[in-house]
């Protein structure tokens, strides 16, 4: 099944970490003609968001968003300021054994995309953060997410059943703009332990959450 | 979610490394690194360490597999559901230098790869370094509480 949405009712989807199970392709780099960005354009993709944020006009983010079939391996595409990308959203939900490989849906930022209100100006339907299972991009993340809520955009986080259910919770309510700094604060991660000579163990939040704390 | 780091004073084996603490990266610059994902789905930051430091990723072969359109088929009950593109940067893209390895197989660096356990959902590897085992997602409890034990280790 797929539908479209285009013009001023298309959804601002913003795919901020392209990590382990989220990424970016280029149609050349898979030849099946589907404008993908490899994963390692995720800082070209913010960008290119960045660019058409505040004080533009809402046309920067005009695009095109066709919904998969759900748990389809085809990433929904998204047109964007002129930039052709999409986003898999194949959160595997690492560490999870798997239990949420199968339950996430796999057209989660879409659902997100097609409850999307008709906005009354650049950023007010929610942004869709992917927050994928690597910290790279964690402090950028946050600094973005708290970008955007300056300009008072609602920003979702994560594409796990947390994060859906969150979504259904907070979906159709009031944007606030935030009055928090933008400038990113490091996440702290526990120390090391060294459980004997030679053997090191740490733990570290899943980046969604650590992001989440950040945000709080 | 648990990492582990494994140093012999000539190798260092970062196992499922995520945000690896500054200490053990400054270490990893005086050492030979590689990084071993005890799951395929386990990479995290291997990606980026190998971008940094170079480091071969071992990762338990069988687990996945590329198919022709270029995702990872993880080959789990799981897995047979839907692609998944797991460490595809390693064996699709090359971004690294990948060495599968085999259950019952005897790593270079002297660690053992163990079988997993036959979970539902999950076939994961244990990883036998310097007295311990790294369990991966072998110990999970899929029932009611969904409690995950990842990363348990115990006297080899």
């Amino acid at each position: 099944m797929r539908s479209t949405i285009s013009g001023r009712r298309a959804p601002d989807v913003l795919l901020a970490d392209g990590g382990d199970h989220s990424y970016w392709q280029r149609p050349e780099a898979t030849g099946c003609g589907e404008p993908r960005c490899s994963r390692s354009d995720s800082g070209r993709a913010l960008a290119v968001v960045r660019e058409s944020g505040a004080g533009r006009d809402r046309g920067d983010l005009d695009g095109r968003v066709r919904r998969a079939r759900p748990r389809a391996t085809r990433p929904a595409p998204l047109l964007c300021g002129g930039c052709p990308f999409c986003g898999l959203s194949g959160f595997r939900g690492a560490d999870t054994g798997g239990r949420e490989h199968s339950t996430t849906p796999r057209t989660s930022p879409v659902t997100t995309c097609l409850r999307s209100r008709a906005r009354r100006a650049v950023y007010s339907a929610p942004v869709w953060i992917d927050v994928a299972a690597t910290t790279r991009s964690s402090g950028r993340i946050v600094a973005l997410a708290r970008e955007l809520r300056a300009h008072g955009t609602h920003v979702q986080l994560g594409a796990s059943r947390r994060w859906a259910r969150r979504l259904v919770r907070t979906d159709g309510a009031s944007t606030s703009a935030s009055t928090r700094a933008p400038a990113a604060e490091p996440i702290a991660f526990p120390a090391v332990h060294e459980l004997r000579p030679g053997l090191w163990h740490w733990e570290a939040p899943h980046p969604e959450v650590a992001v989440d704390r950040a945000l709080e | 979610m648990s990492s582990y780091a494994v140093d012999d004073a000539e190798r260092l084996l970062l196992f499922d490394p995520l945000a690896v603490p500054t200490e053990l990266e400054a270490l990893a610059a005086g050492r030979e690194t590689a990084i071993v994902l005890t799951a395929p789905w386990h990479e995290r930051d291997a990606e980026r360490l190998v971008e940094r430091l170079g480091a071969p990723v071992y990762h338990a072969a069988g687990q996945c597999a590329v198919v022709p359109d270029g995702h990872l088929r993880d080959h789990s009950r799981a897995g047979r559901r839907a692609a998944v593109p797991d460490v595809v940067w390693l064996l699709r893209e090359h971004k690294g230098e990948a060495r599968p390895y085999a259950a019952g197989e005897r790593l270079p660096f002297g660690a053992d790869r163990l079988p997993g356990a036959q979970g539902r959902t999950t076939r994961c590897s244990g990883s036998r370094a310097s007295g311990a085992v790294i369990s991966g997602d072998t110990l999970v409890d899929f029932g009611q509480v969904s409690r995950s034990t990842s990363g348990g280790f115990a006297p080899a």
